[in-house]
């Protein structure tokens, strides 16, 4: 099945893969050494960028069947309130290095990044949603007063 | 057309909106974190606006819906809501929200409701 030049599967791992890099970075973060957190804080960042960015993208998402979207869902969901988590527990001092403000920085960004794809995965087959929005479109267009925005 | 539903809570939301098309209207792919969402063949478009009430970024702002019609080449805007007013997706909500935007609009080609309508009438 394609999706985008992505297939199902490749964005599902990819999803997966990051998902556990996340368990991983929180696990690090409480211990082993403060260079290994930093590590995986700052790779962390990079790896969900490209999440949202290609595998997560609108475009990547557009292929995806009902059943597809439904079984991503849950993984993309567990992603996000890791993340959330992460972010949360994350100490104000990490602002004192640089690269770990920007690194959670980014991470925080890519949370919301993915905020959006959970509303596009629970939009995108719903029937009712689409039909409303069919619906106000052929309403809109009908009269004069209503300003419509010329591009 | 239901700016005064949110004027109370953001009494910049005129100004703050006016901004959002400004951009929008220049690139409407692009501009205020334009997210063209699947499902709707590159027609439904979600723009994210920064709120001067709240003094904060973009992601506490407005977020605005906006249809693309293609052959006419014009963007109309469905649903505008403060993301205070929803934090977290609901989906019901914002069926909710898009049918009352739709029965107004129904009402108003109607002649049923008054234009411009007010509060109390919607």
């Amino acid at each position: 099945m394609i999706a985008g030049s992505l297939t199902f599967e490749e964005i599902e791992s990819s999803t997966g893969r990051t998902y556990a890099f996340a368990v991983f970075a929180e696990y690090t973060k409480s211990g082993i050494s403060v260079a290994f957190g930093v590590f995986a804080i700052v790779y962390l960042a990079r790896r969900l960028r490209k999440l949202v960015s290609a595998a997560l993208s609108p475009s990547s998402l557009e292929g995806l069947t009902e059943k597809q979207s439904q079984e991503l869902l849950p993984l993309v969901r567990d992603l996000h309130s890791q993340l959330v988590r992460l972010c949360k527990s994350c100490p104000s001092q990490v602002d004192r290095v640089p690269l770990l403000a920007q690194a959670v920085s980014s991470i925080r960004e890519s949370t919301e990044e993915l905020d959006e794809v959970l509303e596009d995965l629970a939009l995108m087959h719903d029937k009712v949603f689409q039909d409303l929005i069919s619906k106000s479109i052929k309403e809109v267009r009908k009269p004069a007063h209503f300003e419509a925005m010329h591009h | 057309m239901l700016i005064d539903h949110w004027k109370k809570d953001f009494p910049r939301i005129e100004k703050d909106l006016e901004e959002a098309f400004k951009s929008i209207r220049q690139d409407y792919r692009k501009a205020k974190n334009a997210r063209s969402k699947p499902g709707f063949n590159d027609t439904l478009f979600k723009y994210r606006q920064k709120s001067t009430d709240l003094k904060r970024g973009a992601s506490y702002g407005f977020r605005i819906y906006a249809y693309y019609d293609i052959s006419s080449n014009i963007l109309y805007p469905i649903v505008v809501y403060p993301k205070t007013a929803m934090q977290e997706f609901d989906l019901d909500k914002l069926r909710e929200a898009v049918s009352e935007v739709c029965d107004v609009v129904s009402q108003l080609n109607s002649g049923s409701l008054p234009f411009p309508p007010d509060e109390s009438s919607i």
